[in-house]
């Protein structure tokens, strides 16, 4: 595999503010990565720095080997961008827009085809002042795509979008995939990332602070698991705390544990019932997600997953009584 | 997909600014719809609508129409693309510089040409306004001026950080230059010093070759040396408006670009300076500077006359009620003869004024 994207030591200052701090990051062609940080990390000075639009203060920078900052036509055909805020001209059509965008490169994707990708086709006479948020973010979806890239480059493409927007949008980017096209996009949302990106990188203050699969990453978490337990009769947990768990209170029937080791938890938990002959009627088990450990990182704080057992079936005392829980479970962690 | 020699995007890029002049409303108006305001108001207010006198204020009225719209128009609209992150959006595209920039001004002279057309056109038909000379050689002159000014727009929109300096930037350029010129009143009856300023001035040589053209009807032999001044300014302006050119509001203009254009278009305009004498553009007083000093003298000095008597000053947008505030109430004769030729006898009076413009 080859390395699509290549720095090192790569730094931005603007005046006493840095931006990036000695980034190093390899990212190899046909992965699809996605870079997580609050506003102000970095994200979109690092991207625009891989598109070549601002130059770095510090470090190296390639893209396909090259340069980006020399504004090469050649590497610019390889790539396609969706900047944070795209503007076209305002009197021209979808059609006009897609049209001029093609005459740009030297083998564009036919027009129709754009079109039936980003699902614009009823929209072709409109301009883009007539487009909704999520029409004309597909807009620049589709504006990105025309050169047909090896590297397409998103700004966070769903950003101030509606659920249902961002959803179609997610399911439009998932089919970019494969062909070997590389994708690199700046989010907010941590459950995006999760649903698209085989790699996630973490910035904080212009550093990486993460980097891995979502996998890897929320196994690597230093936050707790919870788990849930619900049996046919008093239990008594004296085991599962020997293995480590404590005890959590209770939630309607469930009983609940906090543990760092959830796998060895759930063996000692089945050898437990067995001994006590009871039965297990449910089991509940929260592993630590990906915004757990983003904000674990972010704020430098001990995240813990929040319980979402069903909260229909509770009262209103017993919600006020797990935020009471959820609270001390701040302090103490 | 290559189109030809051509550079990639050249074409569509120019169809794409065509199609934008032609639909935006504001574009629209400013570029059609205000010169032909002026062209009333001079017409009617200043020349009574006599085909003779119109036709003397044409020349003055088409530089100022090439002046307004490249330093206006063309110059905002760059500026509005890049303040609107439409180039940045490009930047990223394989196109280049040079092709937006070329496209940009290949179409702003387009638009600016259909716009002197429909002045041109509505000149004849409501006025019937004459071309002493060719309308071949007007319409060449005509082109080469849009050819002059337009890069000049684009360097200006290059310079200018914002939209909301560029009015006041295009304001201090714009009014010397249409005085200086002679575009508002009569070159020969400036004063002296400001004819010598007005030789550094291209614009200067565009109301001189269109005089050249529509009153005097001269051929293309008179036309040579005013022409190639248009072109070189549009040559010179051309290559300096791609060097200057920014794709981004926050990027500053290159300081080492700036000097080098600077000092390029300095000796540029001081050859200009140089040449001017030897050009012969300070003529003697024609028809018009008769016309309006006849005006002056048949009219008795109440508000309706000071109004038309004093369209020099008009058309260089002084309101007579400013002039009054700084020359004091003077007899209308006296203000005109202040402000539009102090001194103005005859024709012996004027070419001594302008000395050295006949070596």
């Amino acid at each position: 595999m080859t390395a699509v994207i290549e720095t090192r030591g790569l730094g931005k200052r603007y005046g006493d503010v840095t931006a990036l701090k000695g980034i190093d990051l390899t990212i190899e062609a046909g992965s699809v990565v996605g870079l997580l940080g609050p506003n102000g990390a970095g994200k979109t000075t690092l991207v625009e720095i891989l598109e070549g639009l601002r130059a770095p203060s510090a470090g190296r920078v390639s893209v396909f080997g090259a340069d980006p900052g020399d504004g090469s036509a050649a590497l610019r055909e390889r790539i396609g961008v969706q900047l944070q805020r795209t503007s076209f001209p305002d009197t021209l059509s979808v059609n006009e827009i897609l049209e001029l965008f093609r005459s740009f490169y030297r083998d564009p994707a036919p027009r129709e085809e754009l079109l039936e990708t980003v699902g614009l086709r009823e929209k072709v006479g409109a301009r883009p002042g007539e487009l909704s948020g999520g029409q004309r973010q597909r807009l620049a979806l589709a504006t990105a795509l025309v050169g047909r890239p090896e590297l397409l480059i998103l700004d966070e493409p769903t950003a101030g979008l509606d659920p249902s927007a961002r959803r179609s949008l997610h399911v439009l980017i998932r089919g970019l995939q494969g062909d070997g096209r590389t994708i690199l996009l700046t989010t907010h949302y941590t459950e995006e990332a999760e649903k698209l990106c085989d790699r996630i990188l973490m910035l904080r203050s212009g550093e990486l602070v993460a980097d891995g699969s979502p996998l890897e990453l929320v196994k690597g978490a230093r936050g707790e698991s919870r788990i849930w337990v619900q049996v046919n009769g008093e239990m008594d947990p004296a085991p599962l705390m020997e293995a480590g768990a404590v005890e959590d209170g209770s939630e309607g029937d469930y009983r609940c544990f906090r543990t760092r080791t959830p796998a060895r938890a759930i063996e000692v938990l089945g050898t437990m019932l067995r001994d006590q002959e009871l039965e297990l009627e449910d089991l509940r088990v929260k592993r630590p997600s990906l915004e757990d450990v983003y904000l674990e990182l972010m704020d430098g704080g001990d995240a813990v997953p929040q319980p979402d057992v069903p909260r229909e079936s509770e009262g209103p005392g017993e919600a006020a009584a797990m935020t009471a829980a959820g609270d001390d479970r701040g302090r103490t962690g | 997909m290559r189109n030809g020699i051509l550079p990639r995007g050249l074409a569509a890029l120019t169809r794409a600014y065509l199609l934008d002049a032609f639909r935006s409303k504001t574009s629209l108006f400013w570029n059609f719809a205000f010169p032909l305001f002026f062209l009333f108001a001079f017409a009617v207010g200043l020349a009574d609508g006599r085909p003779d006198a119109v036709t003397y204020l044409m020349p003055g009225l088409f530089t100022l129409t090439i002046v307004a719209i490249s330093f206006a128009g063309v110059s905002y609209r760059l500026i509005a693309d890049r303040e609107k992150e439409v180039l940045r959006r490009y930047r990223t595209t394989p196109v280049g510089a040079e092709t937006v920039v070329t496209a940009n001004a290949g179409a702003s002279v387009v638009v600016l040409a259909a716009a002197l057309l429909l002045l041109a056109g509505t000149a004849f038909a409501a006025f019937r306004v004459s071309v002493a000379g060719g309308v071949l050689q007007l319409l060449a002159v005509l082109l080469a001026g849009a050819v002059a000014f337009v890069p000049l727009g684009l360097i200006l929109g290059s310079l200018t950080s914002s939209m909301r300096t560029a009015p006041a930037v295009t304001n201090a350029i714009f009014f010397p230059l249409i005085f200086v010129s002679g575009a508002a009143v009569p070159f020969a009856m400036l004063p002296g010093w400001v004819q010598e300023v007005g030789r550094f001035v291209p614009a200067t040589y565009l109301v001189e070759a269109l005089q050249a053209v529509m009153v005097r009807g001269e051929s293309w032999t008179a036309l040579g040396a005013p022409l190639s001044i248009l072109l070189c300014t549009g040559l010179v302006g051309g290559g300096l408006s791609a060097w200057l050119f920014r794709w981004e509001s926050r990027e500053p203009v290159n300081r080492k670009r700036l000097l080098a254009a600077s000092a390029i278009l300095g000796v540029f305009l001081a050859g200009l300076g140089w040449l001017g004498p030897t050009l012969e553009i300070a003529r003697e007083a024609g028809p018009l500077e008769e016309q309006v000093r006849d005006r002056i003298s048949r009219r008795p000095p109440d508000g309706a006359s000071s109004a038309a008597a004093g369209g020099a000053a008009a058309l260089l947008r002084v309101d007579p009620a400013d002039r009054h505030a700084e020359t004091g109430p003077l007899p209308l004769d006296d203000q005109v003869g202040l402000v539009l030729a102090p001194g103005f006898e005859g024709e012996g009076q004027v070419r001594d004024r302008a000395p050295g413009l006949r070596r």
